[in-house]
């Protein structure tokens, strides 16, 4: 397949996008990147789920490793986390649930909204409180916020109901075709209540993770249309620096005011696509 | 030999993951190169590249397994341990 400048740019500039959605709000694009391949470049749907695999997985990696080094993403949060969204995964794929898809679009598209919502009054009156960090605890952390321009310590809570709704993420994320970034964050920032900045983007060192074995598998099979991919991965790889920039600028309360109109908007989306058919 | 301290371990991380990423970066422009020179085999060169991308996750928990056993983690060795065998069962699945 011979692609114009034009359909070039345009990959680059949809792969820029991406990469900063990616790094700010720490979710892997795919229910945006999917529906651009359909409907821009016409792909089969396979086609357009491979693509988007690899973009996903080139998003996590270039943003995660100076997120890892800054000390942004916690990695063992994230590695504990992984194992419950990897079984929630094969348990997805291995109970092949009955439940009527429309069904599951509808109960999580209402599921977001309360999220939505309490991040939003989060996001409006933030309480300061500081964590003391206990350096036996396994997940405890600090980093550094340039926007408050000090150390913030912090102390995730109740890690194992995070772990549940990990696994119903990594469960839903083959049911529904979501990355899990959108579960995960608020997760992470809400009932965890672990900094915005540190949840999106251990969320993001996550990501790629996920949908690994799915791209592998289709990779083999052939169905990564390799000149499509590359010019998306390029722009997704410049989003994800300049999205790196103004994450670490960024307050918290911001972050989670944009993730929470993220948030709104796709479980607008899904309610009026399943009532629109 | 040098201790390994939990800096030494993001900074392994970390290196995995760019260098995947720089991987792929140098071999797209090497195959963009052979394809404006026409020589040959240039979409082989970006099937390589477009493949250690999407291999650096499977790099990485190798890597985290690796490192925690050195920081002798061995709870988050374990972990990581079980997110590779999960990897493995989900190709089989």
């Amino acid at each position: 397949m011979d692609l114009t400048i034009f359909q070039i740019s345009l990959l680059m500039i949809f792969g820029i996008f991406i990469g900063i959605i990616g790094s700010v709000l720490g979710v892997g694009g795919g229910i945006f990147i999917v529906p651009f391949l359909l409907l821009v470049f016409k792909l089969p749907i396979k086609s357009a789920i491979a693509v988007s695999l690899v973009s996903i997985i080139a998003t996590s990696s270039s943003v995660a490793s100076t997120n890892v080094e800054k000390g942004l993403a916690n990695v063992r949060l994230g590695v504990f986390l992984e194992i419950a969204t990897a079984a929630g995964s094969i348990a997805g794929s291995l109970l092949m649930l009955k439940i009527p898809s429309d069904f599951l679009q509808i109960f999580f598209a209402f599921m977001l909204i309360p999220s939505a919502l309490s991040m939003y009054i989060k996001a409006k009156k933030p309480s300061m409180e500081e964590i003391p960090l206990d350096s036996d605890e396994d997940f405890s952390f600090s980093y550094y916020d340039s926007s408050l321009k000090r150390q913030v310590r912090y102390k995730p809570k109740k890690t194992k109901i995070a772990f549940l709704f990990s696994a119903i993420a990594g469960m839903l994320s083959g049911l529904l075709g979501i990355g899990g970034g959108i579960i995960v964050v608020p997760v992470m920032n809400i009932i965890c209540g672990i900094p915005m900045k540190v949840a999106t983007s251990t969320s993001n060192f996550m990501l790629g993770l996920t949908g690994c074995v799915s791209a592998i598998i289709l990779f083999k099979n052939g169905y990564v249309v390799e000149n499509i991919a590359v010019f998306l991965i390029i722009g997704v790889i410049v989003g994800g620096i300049i999205g790196m920039k103004f994450l670490s600028r960024a307050k918290n309360s911001t972050v989670q005011i944009i993730f929470s109109i993220l948030m709104m908007g796709i479980s607008i989306e899904m309610i009026w696509r399943t009532f629109s058919r | 030999m040098k201790k390994f301290s939990e800096r030494s371990f993001t900074i392994l991380i970390s290196r995995v993951l760019r260098y995947g990423v720089i991987f792929f970066v140098v071999f797209s422009f090497l195959s963009f190169i052979m394809r404006f020179l026409n020589i040959p085999h240039s979409s082989d060169i970006l099937r390589l590249a477009i493949f250690v991308l999407i291999i650096t996750p499977v790099l990485r928990i190798i890597m985290l397994l690796y490192g925690f056993i050195r920081l002798k983690d061995f709870k988050f060795a374990f972990y990581s341990l079980i997110i590779l065998i999960a990897l493995f069962v989900e190709v089989i699945v």
